[in-house]
This record gives C-alpha cells, structure tokens and sequence, in this order.
C-alpha cells in the first residue's frame, strides 16, 4: 500500500506540489509550512487506521484498492466529523461536502504517479511503500554519518 | 413517521441538519453557542436524520408533533490558540470519549502541530 511520504528535509518551499494539485483538482489539498530553516508539506496521510472512516456517520468514506482514503460525494453529507476526528486537521468543506486528497485516481489508473510527486523538483514528496522510505532514510543518514566519520563534510 | 428527538444524547454535530431535505432543521452558530432548531411543520419524514445521526439521538415516531423545538449547545474552544471553533462541547467530549485525540485542537493547530512532528530536528 503505497503513499505519499514527506521527506521534510529536501522541501525548498517552492510550492510547486501546490499549483500541481491546483491543476489536477482545481483546488490545492496540499499545504507548504514554512518556518525559519526548513520547510513541510502536508497532504492527507491516508492513515492505516483511519479515524475518518471510523466517525463518518454516513459511511461516505472509504478505501479504494490502492489504499487511499476517498470520499463517496453522493454519501458525504458534510457534517465535518472526520475533521474531529482526523488528527491532521485535513478535511475541509467545499460547498457542501468534504473535500481532500485523493491521490490522483485517474493518474493513478493510467500507472502515473499522484501530481504533485510528479512534479516536485527536489523528491520532498514521493509516492512508495512506507517500509521502503525508511529503508532510504536509515541509509541514507548512515552515509551522512559515514561521511562525517571520515571528516569529508563538515556541519551535519 | 416523524423523527423524535433526545436532546440530551445529541450532542449537536448538525448531521441530521445536513442530510435534511424539508428545511424543518436548522442552525446558527452565535457568540460561541449553536442552536439547533426543528420545525415540525416542514418535515417531510423521510427519517435520513436518524439514519446519519452518529449516537442514535432521533427516532422515528408514527404521528406529529406538533410545537416546534429547539436546543443550544456551548461552542468548543481550541486548547491550543483558544479560537472558537466549530464544533460543540458535546463533540468534543464524543470525540475523546471515542479516542480520537486527548488535546482537542482546531484545524489550524492541528496541521501545525503535524508538520513540527514531521519536521522535528530539521530547524
């Protein structure tokens, strides 16, 4: 089950995956922070374990094949309880149901990736398995840390 | 059948509001208080309310009432920022009753505080 994993440390605040979403659902469901040094993008997180599904009252949400979290638009009511319960404060309301990231579904039925990880220049975002990235990451700290061992760079 | 409604379950979510075709229910948020509001007269009893009511506070029942009801609910603040936020008291003690977080926060906070987590160590 593949998802969209943040790599906070390459996001250059370009907000490209922004304008991407934008082009794809007319409304952007992804969302740069910036702060002093460093800066984190923020999509639905597709939860394994997702509270939405569990508090919507009219059984709109739920999973597709892939492992993203949809909206049934004709079940959605827009009563707002996944926002309740989501802990990452991502549904929102538009007109009169919910709206969030879906992953890109129709990329995703012609084997393309989800817009904004095609589109993002530094590989902040990408779309795997969560035990893969953190294979990636553990290996590549282990060479960062390898590297300073070996006093090659300086400041990490 | 026409819905009934228990007022002190409900915990003021506005889902019945929502799925509400006839008009007869209806809200207000003001000064940090809801006011949920059921018209008798414009129901249509096609039940949806009870169906999407999440703690079973609406049953249906034959006949009509026939006066008009209402109740208000106090608006929950963020434990965060302490802005208002839209939903009620009573939600958010069925949200933590339920499990789905112990510090209630309003949307704004809530991605904040997600992207520190993901960002942690990085400033």
């Amino acid at each position: 089950m593949s998802g969209i994993l943040i790599d906070p440390g390459k996001c250059i605040a370009c907000r490209a995956c922004e304008v991407a979403c934008e082009r794809e659902h007319r409304k952007s469901f992804i969302t740069v922070f910036e702060f002093e040094s460093s800066a984190v993008p923020l999509n639905c997180r597709h939860c394994e374990k997702a509270p939405c599904i569990e508090a919507c009252p009219t059984g709109a949400l739920f999973r597709d094949k892939d492992g993203a979290v949809m909206v049934d638009v004709k079940k959605c009511i827009g009563c707002d309880m996944c926002l309740l319960a989501c802990p990452f404060g991502i549904p929102e309301i538009a007109g009169k149901i919910m709206v969030k990231c879906d992953l890109c579904p129709e990329r995703r039925a012609e084997g393309k990736l989800p817009l904004c990880v095609q589109t993002c220049p530094t590989g902040a975002l990408s779309y795997e398995e969560p035990d893969e990235f953190s294979a990636k990451r553990r290996k590549a700290y282990a060479e960062r840390l390898a590297l300073r061992r070996a006093g090659n760079v300086s400041g990490l | 059948m026409f819905p009934v409604f228990d007022w002190e379950r409900c915990i003021g979510c506005l889902a019945c509001v929502r799925v509400c075709r006839g008009g007869d229910l209806s809200y207000r948020n003001e000064d940090g208080i809801r006011r949920i509001t059921f018209e008798p007269r414009l129901c249509d009893g096609d039940l949806l309310c009870v169906e999407a009511c999440p703690v079973n506070a609406i049953r249906g029942a034959p006949g009509q009432e026939g006066k008009e009801s209402s109740v208000t609910f106090e608006l929950a603040r963020c434990e965060n920022c302490g802005k208002i936020t839209d939903f009620t008291v009573k939600e958010v003690e069925w949200g933590r009753k339920m499990g789905y977080f112990n510090v209630f926060l309003c949307p704004n906070c809530k991605r904040l505080k997600s992207v520190l987590k993901i960002g942690e160590g990085l400033e």
